[in-house]
């Protein structure tokens, strides 16, 4: 074992997309002013109510899709999105069979929290480089983050196998 | 940015940590302005004591390396002080290149060739 094999090996990562916060923010703005004049008025109940929904939901989208933070170390590998840290997902050394870095194309359509059959789990919310971890039943998830090969390096280490 | 800690190293925990955070601004990994991880998730990924992690962000909070904010987190906001090591051995160059007639330029031309 060599000094930097010594010792527990974690890497922290942080993807973030200002852009995709900025736009969120500026949605909220037009919304707010159609909202406004509607509350006083309860016969227009039909037109408030689905405005306060998108409401909460871009408020939800900006405090969770706006960063993400990952966590690589022994315990495994951490995801956790936005200001409150949730929703997060967690992944055991044993279930994670390889990782690599991959790039994902900027679709903006499925940032956010998404699964297909064929692309498996996505956790992502830019295009640009990525860590795709293949699980153990086959699964395969994919996380933004900016700098995916350190985490491969750090998977790795902690499951004492050689780097790829 | 990389956390290392080692159990069996004579230097305490949470010192260790604190040195990561300082190595990480002076390679760049971290920013001014970039958060750190919450003290609770760093400590599982580290499998320390959620304290110890703690204890290294208030030290450095009391540094002025880091602040701690409602709602924000934990976030760089000054570099820390030079390592006074690198200071040290900056010193001794001068010196020498003062004693063999490098000036400036040439200390400048020499460190750029070998970082």
């Amino acid at each position: 074992m060599t000094a930097a094999d010594a010792g527990t090996h974690v890497h922290s990562d942080r993807a973030t997309n200002w852009p995709a916060q900025a736009v969120g923010a500026a949605l909220m703005v037009p919304l707010a002013v159609m909202a406004v004049p509607a509350i006083g008025a309860w016969a227009s109940a039909r037109f408030l109510v689905p405005v306060l929904l998108m409401l909460a939901v871009i408020a939800f989208n900006l405090a969770t899709a706006s960063s993400m933070r990952t966590l690589v170390g022994p315990r495994g590998v951490l995801v956790s999105f936005g200001v409150f840290g949730w929703p997060r997902f967690r992944y055991p050394l044993e279930r994670i069979a390889s990782a690599r870095v991959v790039t994902i194309p900027s679709a903006m359509w499925m940032w956010g929290i998404w699964w297909t059959p064929w692309g498996g789990l996505r956790l992502t919310l830019r295009g640009g480089p990525a860590l795709e971890l293949t699980l153990t039943n086959g699964r395969r998830v994919t996380v933004s983050a900016d700098d995916p090969q350190a985490a491969v390096a750090a998977i790795s280490a902690n499951s004492g196998a050689p780097a790829p | 940015m990389r956390w290392n800690v080692d159990l069996h190293s004579r230097l305490p925990l949470r010192d260790q940590i604190a040195d990561c955070v300082r190595r990480g601004v002076t390679a760049g990994d971290l920013r001014v302005g970039d958060p750190l991880p919450p003290a609770a998730e760093l400590a599982e990924a580290l499998d320390v004591d959620r304290n110890t992690v703690l204890a290294a962000y208030r030290g450095l909070r009391t540094e002025g390396v880091l602040e701690f904010r409602r709602g924000r987190g934990v976030r760089v906001v000054r570099a820390p002080e030079r390592e006074q090591a690198v200071v040290d051995a900056a010193a001794m160059l001068v010196d020498a290149g003062r004693a063999h007639g490098v000036g400036r330029e040439g200390l400048i031309q020499l460190i750029r060739e070998m970082t």
